[in-house]
């Protein structure tokens, strides 16, 4: 099969690879119609997820047919399934609590040395996402193998359209437990870092969950753009003072709730964010934590603090001190996928939620290249890029 | 259990493994269960005649609230002289109590999932470590 390969640094190619095949009785092997490139894929292409080797399949974001099952698998050839990102048993205590990214039997045993050392416990198993999550490939390719089909995969009505639905997978859930992690309250105001495709349907999340005024914070016109058609008031970070103008427009007491949509490679010309961009060109596992600094200074008394945005390693000039003179609550975490990915479907088919704004380009497989670079280099205009093996190249 | 090649049961409570050894070389040896209470432990010991001489229990008991049960395995070993012990303190000798504890966590993978996981994609894959 043909699938999108890391080699290095920004180094990504479209390679032929074995097909996969049936390990394990749960599995089930998925032809992938539809897949994403998501925001998190670029720390990969960036070189600054450590655990990477020459020759992983990407892709986290992904739908397709059953092709094949697994005797243990609930599933049917032929269903139109979305896959979750997380790869998650449903019967370990964290599985049973609802916890799904914290699968404790998803992870190989052999890859959960490093997690484990790293973070104090092992993290689960995440297609397409580095050794510390598994080695799993991902579905970036013609054809996936999915362990546990009988807890992740959901099956998707013929009706709607694989761009209604593929963002399930991952940035939709991630975005409505941003904020629902916020805890809002009706008058609540909620500053979003980020209008990347997490930050967005953060701000539409926080929107249906009855938020009174939802504030953006980026530095692309076009992205505001569209956080602005959700009902979002707007910040431009480079034109404007972030945290002034957050303290104006919440009566002088800050955002009830704020939420990070950035994540580990954050930008701004300030010193705090100079110093981690330095550390971080020279090792991988240093996080430049700048958004989620202004953040926490942002964020009212008694606030709360929701990370979606992805983490990886070590940070400093952390300001515990705020946290704790103001009383701040954090939530964060890998998203609990399959918790959400239900109600989120029939919001999606009962046309409360429309994902499909956010796609700008759609790409054949073979392009996947150029849609990482793109969606590297020109954020302003490539959104959110969709890659189907069915199209021709350059198509 | 990965280095196990086999086991096979040879009476009611013995059984013959074949262990893989370094260098293509295997290691053969007869145990029989001992101290079994049952519901709670099983130990065992190496016979006569085995190639090393082990001996171990691996216990089970409840784990606090109701939050399942919690298997611990002590495992004890005299590897042979001479160029075959080499090889077994080899096999061993790269961190045994890590490989335990790989082996105790697939046990609890299987138990509460029927299955190993495993992030390799096609039967054949080895370069997935």
């Amino acid at each position: 099969m043909r699938a999108l390969t890391w080699h290095g640094t920004n180094d990504v190619r479209v390679d032929t690879h074995p097909d996969p095949e049936i390990i394990n009785p749960r599995d089930t092997i998925i032809k992938i119609t539809s897949t994403a490139i998501c925001g998190s894929d670029l720390h990969l292409y960036d070189g600054v997820i450590p655990g990477m080797k020459s020759g992983d399949i990407l892709g986290h974001e992904f739908m397709g047919e059953v092709v094949e099952t697994g005797p243990k698998s609930t599933l049917k050839k032929g269903q139109r399934v979305v896959v979750p990102f997380t790869i998650s048993c449903g019967q370990c205590f964290f599985c049973q609590h609802q916890q799904f990214s914290a699968c404790d039997n998803s992870n190989p045993v052999e890859k959960q040395d490093a997690s484990e050392m790293l973070y104090g416990h092992a993290m689960s198993g995440i297609f397409g996402y580095s050794h510390l999550t598994g080695g799993y490939a991902g579905g970036q390719a013609e054809y996936v193998r999915v362990p546990f089909s009988d807890v992740g995969p959901i099956v998707i009505p013929d009706h709607l359209t694989d761009d209604q639905v593929l963002f399930l997978s991952d940035i939709l859930p991630t975005g409505w437990m941003a904020a629902d992690n916020a805890e809002i309250q009706p008058g609540d105001t909620v500053a979003v870092w980020g209008a990347g495709p997490v930050g967005l349907f953060a701000v539409q999340s926080a929107v249906l969950m009855g938020a009174a005024q939802v504030i953006c914070i980026d530095h692309h016109p076009h992205r505001l753009e569209l956080a602005q058609k959700f009902g979002a008031k707007i910040i431009n970070f480079e034109e404007t003072h972030v945290r002034e103008a957050l303290m104006e427009m919440t009566g002088g007491i800050g955002p009830d709730a704020v939420i990070d949509a950035v994540g580990m490679e954050a930008h701004g010309f300030t010193p705090d964010n100079v110093i981690d961009v330095v550390k971080q060109k020279i090792a991988p596992g240093a996080d430049r934590g700048h958004a989620l600094r202004q953040a926490i200074l942002a964020v009212r008394k008694g606030g709360r603090v929701s990370v979606p945005g992805v983490y990886g390693g070590m940070l400093d000039k952390w300001p515990l001190g705020a946290m704790m003179e103001k009383g701040i609550t954090i939530k964060t975490g890998q998203t609990h996928v399959q918790k959400y990915i239900k109600d989120l479907l029939r919001r999606i088919e009962e046309g409360e939620i429309d994902t499909t704004f956010l796609i700008s380009h759609h790409l054949s497989l073979e392009d996947a290249p150029t849609g990482y670079k793109n969606f590297h280099d020109k954020q302003n205009e490539w959104t959110k890029v969709v890659l189907r093996p069915d199209m021709a190249k350059g198509a | 259990m990965e280095a196990i090649e086999s086991i096979q049961m040879t009476g009611e409570n013995r059984s013959a493994w074949t262990v893989r050894a370094p260098a293509g070389q295997t290691v053969t040896l007869e145990t029989e269960t001992v101290d079994v209470v049952e519901g709670e432990q099983i130990g065992w010991r190496s016979v006569e005649g085995s190639q090393i001489e082990t001996s171990g229990k691996v216990s089970f008991t409840d784990a606090p609230e109701g939050r399942g049960t919690v298997v611990s395995a002590e495992i004890g070993y005299v590897p042979p002289a001479g160029d075959l012990g080499r090889l077994v303190a080899k096999l061993f000798a790269a961190e045994p109590n890590i490989q335990a504890r790989h082996e105790l966590k697939r046990f609890k993978m299987l138990m509460e999932t029927g299955e190993i996981a495993t992030g390799s994609y096609y039967r054949d894959q080895k370069d997935n470590k």
